[in-house]
């Protein structure tokens, strides 16, 4: 037995004045397990409640102006849902090995961080998916603090997410401040609810100062998923379509998560 | 080669994505979860839940994964294999777990 779907004018007005007053009266849940994007994030939260781990490892190579660069970026997370909608995360170790024409093959704390997720819509019930995303991380020499507005749109086996927000720095024990825009898109194709391929793309633009944007950098590369159980391992591998002599040109991204 | 200028990709991605974001859903690009069936022979509470169960599969269910036909598996195998780790996945109380239940199996082709 099967119905037509049946999308009338005014049922779309009353879906969308649904939808804000879902916003507002912030009654509806979201919940998400594992990440399928590395770069980007979805909209969708994690239930109240429910708790993850989550490590990324972050590989960078091929930089123009040093050749012998290369770098582990690696973060343990421990995620929360505080409320439906709501989600925080606490990254109490980031750390890093690096090899350059400075560095011989040196492994350093980097920071400690908080995250926190904040749902606006869920895409599966609106039109599409928003969310405000916040962190600050930081250690004895220097606190960043970061803002992004996400956006996901699901269509059938497709979704579509774009984030976008900016950073500020403060280095060299909180003296030097610097800015950082970025924007990042990211498409997926569930082939089953275990599998998704597709692909992500990133571009960052360093501001010095207020008034001048730097060189922007961008990156595309394909993505693929897996999750099974309580387990999800998400990769995205990206090149440099720029040619920033600064910027590596080769990144490889990996999240491996346990829900529990 | 110069890299280019902020709004020279900024602007024609924002463009793209807000094209994206006013696209219906179920615009053809693949299969939606049909909406609760009716039918004479359901009473009010039965027909409710159906609505209800739909409401909720969406809501909950489809964070983690697009709709995944139930066509495809016997209403045992729904019921008794995938149906419980799901519902538990989505932390449904039990009058949910009801709902979302009874409108897999209503929409099922056999
Ligand atoms: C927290 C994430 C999550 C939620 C919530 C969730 N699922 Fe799943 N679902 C998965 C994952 C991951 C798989 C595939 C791998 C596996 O079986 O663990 C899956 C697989 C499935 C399958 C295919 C099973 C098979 O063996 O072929 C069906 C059907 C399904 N889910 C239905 C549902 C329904 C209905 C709900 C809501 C009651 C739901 N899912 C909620 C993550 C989720």
């Amino acid at each position: 037995m099967k119905s037509t779907l049946h999308t009338s004018r005014s049922g779309r007005l009353v879906r969308n004045f649904a939808c804000f007053g879902t916003l507002l009266s912030l009654a509806a849940t979201a919940e998400a397990g594992n990440r399928r994007f590395v770069y980007s994030y979805e909209t969708t939260t994690m239930a109240a409640g429910a708790m993850e781990l989550e490590t990324s490892v972050t590989y960078k190579t091929d930089k123009g102006s040093d050749p012998d660069f290369q770098r582990f970026d690696i973060r343990h997370e421990f995620e929360y849902g505080m409320t439906d909608r709501l989600q925080l995360a606490f990254y109490f170790l980031d750390w890093r090995y690096e090899e350059s024409a400075k560095e011989s093959g040196t492994t350093t704390f980097h920071d400690v961080a908080l995250e926190a997720i904040y749902n606006l819509t869920n895409p599966n019930t609106c039109p599409f998916g928003s969310a405000l995303y916040g962190e600050i991380k930081g250690s004895d020499d220097f606190i960043e603090l970061e803002g992004k507005f996400l956006l996901q749109k699901n269509l059938g086996p497709w979704m579509f997410v774009y984030n976008i927000g900016g950073a500020i720095e403060w280095e060299h024990n909180y003296e030097d401040d610097k800015a950082e825009l970025m924007q990042s898109v990211g498409v997926a194709y569930q082939i089953n609810p275990a599998w998704s391929v597709g692909a992500e793309a990133l571009h960052e633009i360093e501001c010095p100062d207020a008034e001048s944007l730097g060189d922007s950098v961008v990156y595309l590369g394909p993505n693929v998923s897996w999750r099974k159980g309580n387990f999800g391992l998400s990769t995205t591998a990206m090149w440099q379509l720029t040619h920033l002599d600064g910027e590596p040109d080769f990144q490889i991204r990996t999240l491996f998560s346990i829900d529990f | 080669m110069k890299s280019p200028p902020f709004h020279a990709i900024f602007r024609p991605l924002t463009t793209g994505v807000a094209a994206l974001l006013l696209l219906p859903p179920g615009c053809g690009l693949g299969y939606t979860p049909p909406p609760a069936p009716t039918s004479p022979a359901l009473t009010a509470t039965e027909q409710a839940r159906l609505v209800r169960g739909h409401a909720i599969h969406q809501a909950k269910c489809a964070t983690c994964h697009a709709f995944v036909d139930p066509s495809g598996y016997s209403e045992r195998e729904l019921r008794e294999r995938i149906f419980p780790v799901m519902a538990r996945k989505s932390e449904l109380d039990p009058a949910a777990r009801q709902a979302v239940l009874d409108y897999l199996i209503a929409v099922r082709q056999p």
